[in-house]
């Protein structure tokens, strides 16, 4: 695994919360949380299979 | 691994400890999946070195006319440890103490039951001397 995938997350992280901000301040609450969560779920799916790849060498490696 | 590979882990380290820094403030669920990935990241950079020291102990064990079942338990052991270790601190650094202290009861009984029939042998060897 590279470093630049922690910077993707980390922009995605800021951009996010950059966005929340601004549309809290607008007064469009429901339209920021729906973008926190998208966010959230975007990043989820590659911190996942990150995951899966790590479980994956981890069960090579030590035989489980 | 050679020196150049730990210089390259530290760096990725500090560049991540900077970046979880700054994602968290804003956006701690966010910072809680930086964690997760700057920690997976180091151990996917470590494992090329952990296999070779797995394969230098096999071949001692081998020399030494050790049981590899019994060594193939203690690698599995290792394993599920580096595991456990890892889910149950990014728990601990999510605020989650309760959840982290289940993961590591998991993992304990999952490590009871490898080493299960290590302790049957050695109570029948017991039994055995008596």
């Amino acid at each position: 695994m590279s470093i630049d995938i922690l910077f993707k997350i980390a922009g995605i992280g800021i951009l996010v919360a950059v966005l929340n901000q601004v549309l809290s301040k607008a007064g469009r609450e429901d339209q920021a949380m729906l973008i926190s969560i998208t966010g959230l779920v975007i990043v989820l799916m590659m911190v996942v299979k990150e995951i899966s790849g790590l479980f994956d060498t981890v069960r090579t490696t030590f035989g489980l | 691994m050679n020196n150049l590979d730990i210089f390259k882990i530290l760096a990725f380290a500090l560049v991540a400890l900077v970046l979880i820094l700054i994602v968290e403030k804003n956006n701690k669920e966010m910072g809680v999946l930086l964690i997760l990935l700057a920690s997976i990241g180091i151990l996917v950079g470590v494992f090329s070195s952990i296999k070779e020291v797995i394969t230098i102990l096999k071949k001692l064990a081998d020399g030494a006319g050790i049981n590899s079942k019994y060594l193939s338990i203690i690698i599995k052991v290792t394993g599920i440890a580096y595991l456990v270790e890892i889910v149950k601190n990014v728990c601990v650094d999510a605020g989650n103490s309760s959840l982290a202290t289940k993961v590591e009861l998991a993992g304990k009984l999952s490590i009871a039951i490898l080493t299960i029939p290590l302790i049957t042998n050695v109570i029948s060897l017991v039994e055995g001397l008596v």
